[in-house]
């Protein structure tokens, strides 16, 4: 990797740039109009954020910084910029904020293909009136783009009854780091012609490709859109409710528990709640309905849990709060285990709120789980801000991660101040399976302009 | 094969005596099979078109064995070709250019039940339906349902990412395996994913399934199961038209409603079934039947079959039959089901094909097909999974009137191409293997092909791992050995684009 | 080509003609996943689609049939035909075996155990004394001792077995004993005869009925017969005795002896021909399967193909073809016209249905709707009961290794039922079945079903005791 800012001095490539972009290059001048997003990684702005209006274009930027070993960093429409650190400083931001819009939507075929840059907000207005939609819920919700989101690969709570990004995305078309086109999946609702390329670059976090476009799975808008909330003062007693709502013989659509439940009006006293979303035809969301308030009760813990019905807008409203539910952590971990263990999970997340040795006053803990698969989501704000204080917690985390690593569960960070990750990285290290990461990434960024977050290189 | 069956693969040198006595020491000798005339029964999968005589069987009952062979034979530079029960459709299992194919008929156990997690951990030799069975004690199930589930494995599922009729609800094989542990061509074992993790690295686990055997062995298998749904409602739609029926599916989607599956059987099919000994009672002068099946609570199905009822005769159905006991749903499936051995009684050969369509150009490509098989004067059977656009036309002919063979082939491939130019693809899940490597060019560019090439360089850099198959022999000759190779390789014999008889995917 | 001149060349040929029904088989596999040898060993070889494979590539010239695979894997198979059921192809399976087994055997001669047997079966001569003897033997109770006693392994693996055999020909104990009441109630106090009573207008409405005995059944398994002429009098039928019947031929069927097959089933066409019956009935669901096959042993069309003569049987193709389809089994028979209710007999019974029952015959519900209406009799499900047992006529003496495998997890699955009593229609399979359920120390007793619509009856005094 070169020293981008004195390659960036370069006027002749400088002037390539321009060529093929036809512009302006300073950051100011290709900073999206009317959005207030911060384009600066690990601290550092960029030398420019790129942002082409056509993958030719991107094409040939990629080409340009793989010749001159330019650090490229992929970005969107610069929501998700500050996540999955350890930032790398990066020479360019290359982004798809001007890559926008639907490039094909057949209703009848429940399949629509938008550019990177689209919001996922400007998807579902589109979809709307033909009554379908696009069951992804990620934290940051319809801002983002759809290209960033492909590319974190992370679902919400709709994940349970639809899968995530991965099993509904068709297609792809992708930019790889030295500025080939290459165009994955297809249009069709099964392909397997082929390697699953399509996988692979979901959730890659642009280390293997710039997501220029992408065809998505759509579903008919479900008639009706209802979610039971079940309280009750701590979410350790909502664990019977929750091995009740995964088993039910119909999928929810969700099952979110919240600790401590973030929306006005709560369901009733209590702290935590249970969120159980259930979608699909009048006649299934109402023995859904009357299963779990049969059921329910027959699961008790220490607490009787409190049902209350949210139906329609109501329902819409609180899944867009639940969207935002990371805004605002200093912190986002992500931990995982078998879901029957999401109990240990919530016991092991509690203690990091009593450190030895820990801040005062100790830091403040959110916790929100997609409960049927075992992950819970920490927020933590009031991290400590002394060195000491960070490393306390940095060890912490570490030896939280080798321990959930023994019983087959992984730990990540989301988001996090930077110093922490001097010593605990948000990744996992590579284990014998670094021989394929490093594979895949010679094979698609053979310069190495991607950031490569996970091996800290 | 009779005067005109051109295939009879040649013998392979048998392996050296060193590398047997290798491979009997990991495996027990009673497991390594090299009798010439048993190695026969090796020669082709379900797909009897594309044909190759192994060097010897190898069937290893664990993961420390299959890893034995696997290094072994990478040791000496012998391909290797897994192989789960023979059920694919393009010649994904056959020994193109010797080499050894490794069985998984004996890593038939399931490791784990964990009905709690939702979760199994299987070998790759157990059979899809048996999975389902054993879950079903829990109110479990596994949902991807190829047609021949009852003898599929499920390792032979991940390498072609296994589909089937109530995919359009629950989706395909992909998204239900979560971890593998598998063996790499090198004889390496790497455990991939797994339930209990997010935030893996690379999705290798999504990457290999599908991978049809290129990258290496899946040695355990670990999915997701569902519950079963307490209640389930088919209907069978009769219609004039098959145009008729494909509308009626789209206004059942657009309705709102997502059933469990989708079902078209055609004119040429019913005709078919209908004087087999399968009678299913469809009426023969109907020129499409649809079959659409509901599932979930019992007491919610009414209104959405209702619905659906509504929309069938609104697009011209002339008769709906509604099924909901197990018996009578069996016998409105069993048209569906049995359509593939009722045309294997017409003629001596049929050619399964497979592709994808968007569903909205479903109408104009099945019209389309339909001027393909007029014009080259043969008999196209179209049975389809109508949700996907997943088209199965099927052309019966006797590969000993070499006329004939090589209209079929034409016919073939043209289908190929249309489907391609209405933003479909070449296969949508029996897989490439040997049947559709030459198509492959049709969806990928060059350059795409050149990463898939690189891709099994990644996990495979020696090419050993069921080499030649979906890719196709690359124009430059870069490449492993396992890549480049000739049509007529060594031990193969092969009809471009044309499969043999065969079961359904 | 390596295939030999003589038998082999002409079963070729044979297969050439059926090469049509051969190349049926689309090569599907959904055979694999049902047939009892593929299960447990896992190789293609020994799979029904395996093993067409190898008849087609001797039919195709690409194997000899002296070769070593294509003898041991055709010899391996059990015959059950269970793959027949599955095939979506209809390939004739069971008949095509029979035919590669004729061409194997003229390679090489089955085994001298084999053809012992099959000799004696055939030779009443010395059939009767030494089923007579061995009668005598089973009544000292000698070889129930033995078979519980025996070491497993080594030589007297098959002893052992042979003993378990003809231990499990005994009557089975339907008393009320411990595996009923757990109390010396009274037997025969309950219910009564209800229905119509035997004679015209009953029934069976006087229909006549020749009872096809069995070598082995007779001489062994006589109970059977005698509840079997008893339950279809007290059904209105006239049961006729044929004389001059003997054994079916199906073990030599089996062996790949068609001619000594064809010998015998000339005997048994002349003396059920001459008794001009309206129906044959059977017990045994191997000869049940085995005699309207008879039509085949003498063309190369099926029951009701086109007579072609092929063997020289002359007018016996034909003479056999009618006979074979008046051939009933006796649950067939009793089903068809309804049946008399009996007597209560509180037993927990499963079920096992013989392969050429079921598969060849394709009788699955008639033996279950025979148990389920005795009054209070508890059936309860097999788990695989539809598999094979293992038995298949000689193959458990011949094949012990298999067939033990095969045995063994049968006793285990209807150990696991519960059931006091496992009911199965076919000499092999109780004979079987009794033997590995003995040599597992279980104390289940094995009966035809016919024999307890009998033991029904007596309590539910319709016989008038």
């Amino acid at each position: 990797m070169g020293d981008g800012s004195l390659a960036w001095e370069d006027a002749v490539e400088r002037g390539d740039l321009r060529r093929i972009l036809g512009g302006e290059l300073s950051p100011e001048a290709l900073r999206p109009p009317g959005e207030s997003v911060r384009w600066g990684v690990a601290g550092r702005l960029p030398e420019a954020v790129v942002m082409p209006e056509s993958v030719d274009e991107a094409s040939r930027v990629l080409a340009l910084a793989h010749r001159h070993g330019w650090r490229v960093h992929p970005a969107g429409r610069g929501t998700w910029l500050r996540g999955g650190g350890p930032r790398i400083p990066a020479d360019v931001i290359l982004s798809t904020a001007r890559l926008q819009g639907i490039q094909d939507y057949e209703p009848a075929d429940f399949v629509a293909s938008v550019w990177g840059g689209t919001s996922l907000g400007d998807l579902s207005e589109t979809l709307a009136p033909q009554n379908q939609w696009l069951p992804l819920d990620p934290p940051g919700g319809r801002r983002g783009s759809v290209g960033a989101m492909v590319a974190l690969g992370v679902g919400g709570g709709l994940r349970h009854g639809f899968g995530g990004p991965k099993d509904l995305v068709l297609g792809l078309t992708v930019v790889a780091g030295d500025g080939r086109v290459l165009r994955w999946g297809g249009k069709v609702m099964k392909n397997v012609a082929g390697f699953d390329m399509t996988r692979l670059m979901v959730g890659s976090w642009g280390e293997l490709g710039w997501v220029a476009a992408v065809t998505f799975r759509l579903f008919p808008s479900p008639a009706q859109d209802t979610t039971l909330l079940v309280s009750a003062p701590r979410a350790e007693d909502l664990l019977a409710a929750v091995r009740l709502a995964a088993a039910l013989p119909v999928p929810l659509a969700a099952v979110e528990l919240l600790d401590p439940f973030p929306w006005e009006p709560g369901p009733g006293e209590g702290g935590a709640a249970l969120v159980l979303r259930f979608l699909g035809s009048p006649g299934q969301v109402r023995a859904t309905e009357s299963r779990l308030r049969n059921a329910l009760p027959t699961a008790r813990g220490p607490h009787v849990p409190q049902l209350r019905l949210l139906e329609g807008r109501e329902s819409r409203e609180l899944h867009g709060v639940l969207e935002d539910w990371e805004e605002g952590g200093e912190l986002i971990l992500r931990a995982a285990l078998l879901p029957t263990r999401l109990g240990e999970l919530l016991t092991e997340a509690r203690r990091l709120a009593r450190l030895p040795g820990g801040a005062e006053p100790p830091p403040r803990l959110a916790l929100a789980a997609h409960a049927a698969q075992g992950v819970l989501r920490i927020r933590v704000n009031g991290l400590p801000e002394d060195p000491q204080g960070l490393g306390v917690w940095a060890q912490a985390l570490g030896e939280w991660r080798s321990r959930l690593a023994q019983r087959g569960g992984s730990l990540t960070a989301m988001l996090g101040p930077e110093r922490l990750f001097d010593s605990f990285s948000p990744w996992e290290p590579p284990g014998p399976e670094a021989r394929l990461v490093e594979g895949v990434r010679r094979l698609l960024d053979p310069g190495a302009i991607f950031p490569r977050r996970r091996t800290g290189a | 094969m009779n005067s005109a069956g051109p295939i009879s693969p040649s013998l392979p040198p048998p392996l050296p005596e060193e590398v047997l006595a290798d491979l009997r020491r990991a495996v027990g000798p009673r497991w390594v099979i090299t009798d010439p005339d048993h190695l026969l029964v090796y020669e082709a999968d379900a797909q009897t078109g594309h044909r190759g005589l192994p060097q010897a069987v190898v069937l290893p009952a664990s993961t420390q064995e299959a890893a034995a062979v696997f290094g072994c034979l990478h040791g000496h530079g012998i391909p290797v070709i897994p192989r789960g029960a023979g059920t694919g459709l393009a010649g994904g299992a056959v020994a193109l250019q010797g080499g050894v194919v490794v069985s998984t008929a004996r890593m038939n156990r399931i490791l784990e039940l964990d009905p709690d997690n939702r979760r199994a951990v299987v070998q790759p030799g157990v059979s899809n339906s048996r999975l389902s069975a054993a879950a079903a004690a829990f109110g479990l199930h596994y949902p991807p349902d190829p047609s021949s589930q009852t003898a599929c494995t499920l390792g032979g599922n991940v390498a072609t990412n296994a589909g089937g009729p109530h995919c359009l609800k629950y989706g395909v094989t992909g998204r239900y395996v979560t971890g593998l542990k598998v063996v790499l061509a090198d004889g390496e074992v790497m455990h991939l994913g797994g339930a209990g993790r997010e935030g893996s690295l690379f999705d290798f686990v999504g990457l290999f399934v599908g991978s049809e055997g290129c990258f290496g062995l899946a040695a355990e298998i670990e999915v997701v199961l569902a519950p079963t749904p307490e209640g389930a409602c088919t209907l069978l739609a009769l219609f004039d038209t098959l145009e008729s029926a494909g509308k009626a599916v789209t206004e059942i989607l657009k309705a709102g409603l997502l059933p469990a599956a989708l079902e078209i059987v055609d004119r040429n099919t019913i005709l078919a079934v209908e004087a087999s000994a399968y009678a299913a009672g469809y009426p023969t002068h109907a020129g499409a039947a649809l079959v659409v099946e509901f599932d979930g609570y019992p007491e919610g199905l009414e209104e959405e079959v209702v619905q659906a009822e509504e929309r069938c005769r609104a697009a011209g159905a002339w008769e709906v039959r509604r099924a909901r006991t197990p018996e009578e749903r069996a016998a409105l499936w069993k048209g569906r089901k049995k359509a593939f051995g009722a045309m294997g009684r017409l003629a001596p050969d049929l050619v399964v094909q497979d592709a994808t369509v968007p569903r909205s150009r479903l109408p104009e490509v099945l019209a389309r097909i339909d001027g393909i098989a007029r014009h080259h004067r043969l008999r196209i059977a179209n049975v389809f999974h109508a949700g996907d656009g997943n088209l199965h036309p099927n052309i019966v002919f006797d590969r000993r009137d070499a006329d004939e063979t090589r209209r079929v082939e034409e016919a073939a491939r043209e289908i190929m191409e249309l489907c391609v130019a209405v933003g479909g693809t070449i296969t949508g899940e029996h897989g490439v293997g040997l049947e559709k490597r030459e198509y492959m060019p049709l969806v990928f560019s060059p350059g795409e092909l050149e990463v898939l090439r690189g891709v099994k360089r990644v996990f495979d850099p020696a090419g050993l791992c069921n080499p030649g198959k979906v890719l196709p022999p690359s124009q430059e000759g870069r490449g492993g050995p396992g890549e480049g190779a000739p049509d007529e390789a060594v031990g193969g014999g092969r009809l471009p684009g044309l499969g043999g008889r065969g079961g359904e995917g | 080509m390596r295939t030999p001149a003589g038998i082999g060349a002409s079963w070729r040929r044979e297969m050439e003609r059926q090469a049509e029904k051969l190349f049926h088989c689309v090569h599907c596999g959904f055979c694999l996943p049902v047939c009892p040898t593929y299960l447990r060993l896992g190789d293609e070889a020994d799979s029904p689609r395996g093993r067409l494979h190898l008849m087609r590539a001797v039919v195709e010239g690409r194997l000899g049939t002296d070769s070593g695979s294509f003898q041991e894997h055709l010899d391996l198979c059990l015959g059950c035909r269970a793959c027949e059921s599955v095939c979506p192809s209809g390939v004739e399976y069971g008949r095509l075996l029979e035919g590669a087994r004729q061409a194997a055997a003229s390679a090489r001669p089955p085994s001298f155990l084999a053809r012992l047997l099959a000799r004696v079966m055939a030779t009443p001569a010395l059939a009767v004394p030494l089923l007579g003897a061995a009668r005598l033997l089973r009544a000292t109770g000698l070889p129930d001792l033995l078979a519980r006693r025996l070491p497993a392994e080594g030589r007297w693996g098959v002893v052992r077995l042979g003993l378990g055999m003809l231990a499990a020909t005994a009557p089975p104990d339907l008393s009320p004993g411990e595996t009923l009441y757990g109390s010396s109630r009274p037997p025969s106090c309950e219910g009564s005869g209800t229905g119509p009573g035997p004679g015209e207008g009953g029934i069976g409405q006087g229909r006549r009925v020749a009872l096809f005995r069995g070598c082995v059944q007779n001489g062994l398994l006589g109970h059977v017969n005698r509840a079997t002429r008893r339950v279809l009098e007290a059904n209105g039928f006239e049961v006729v005795e044929v004389p001059g019947q003997g054994c079916c031929g199906a073990i030599h069927a089996h062996m790949g002896d068609l001619a000594g097959a064809r010998g015998l089933a000339r005997r048994n066409l002349e003396a059920f021909d001459g008794a001009g019956l309206a129906l044959g009935g059977a017990t045994g669901a191997g000869w049940g399967a085995a005699l309207p096959q008879h039509a085949h042993w003498w063309d190369g069309g099926g029951p009701r193909g086109g007579a072609r003569g092929g063997g020289g049987g002359g007018g016996l193709g034909e003479r056999a073809r009618r006979f074979s389809e008046r051939v009933r089994d006796v649950s067939e028979v009793l089903a068809e016209t309804g049946l008399r209710r009996g007597g209560s007999l509180p037993l927990s019974v499963t079920y096992d249905a013989p392969c050429h029952l079921l598969h060849a015959q394709g009788i699955a519900w008639e033996p279950l709707r025979l148990l389920g209406s005795i009054p209070d009799l508890d059936l309860v499900p097999l788990p695989g009961a539809e598999e094979c047992c293992g038995g298949a006529g000689l193959y458990a003496l011949t094949h012990p290794d298999m067939g033990r495998r095969i045995g063994e997890d049968k006793a285990r699955a209807v150990l696991e039922t519960g059931a006091a009593v496992v009911a199965t229609g076919n000499p092999g399979c109780m004979m079987q079945i009794g033997a590995w359920l003995r040599m597992t120390e279980a104390r289940v007793a094995v009966a035809h079903p016919v024999e307890l619509l009998d033991e029904s009856y007596r309590r539910g005094g319709i016989y008038g005791g």
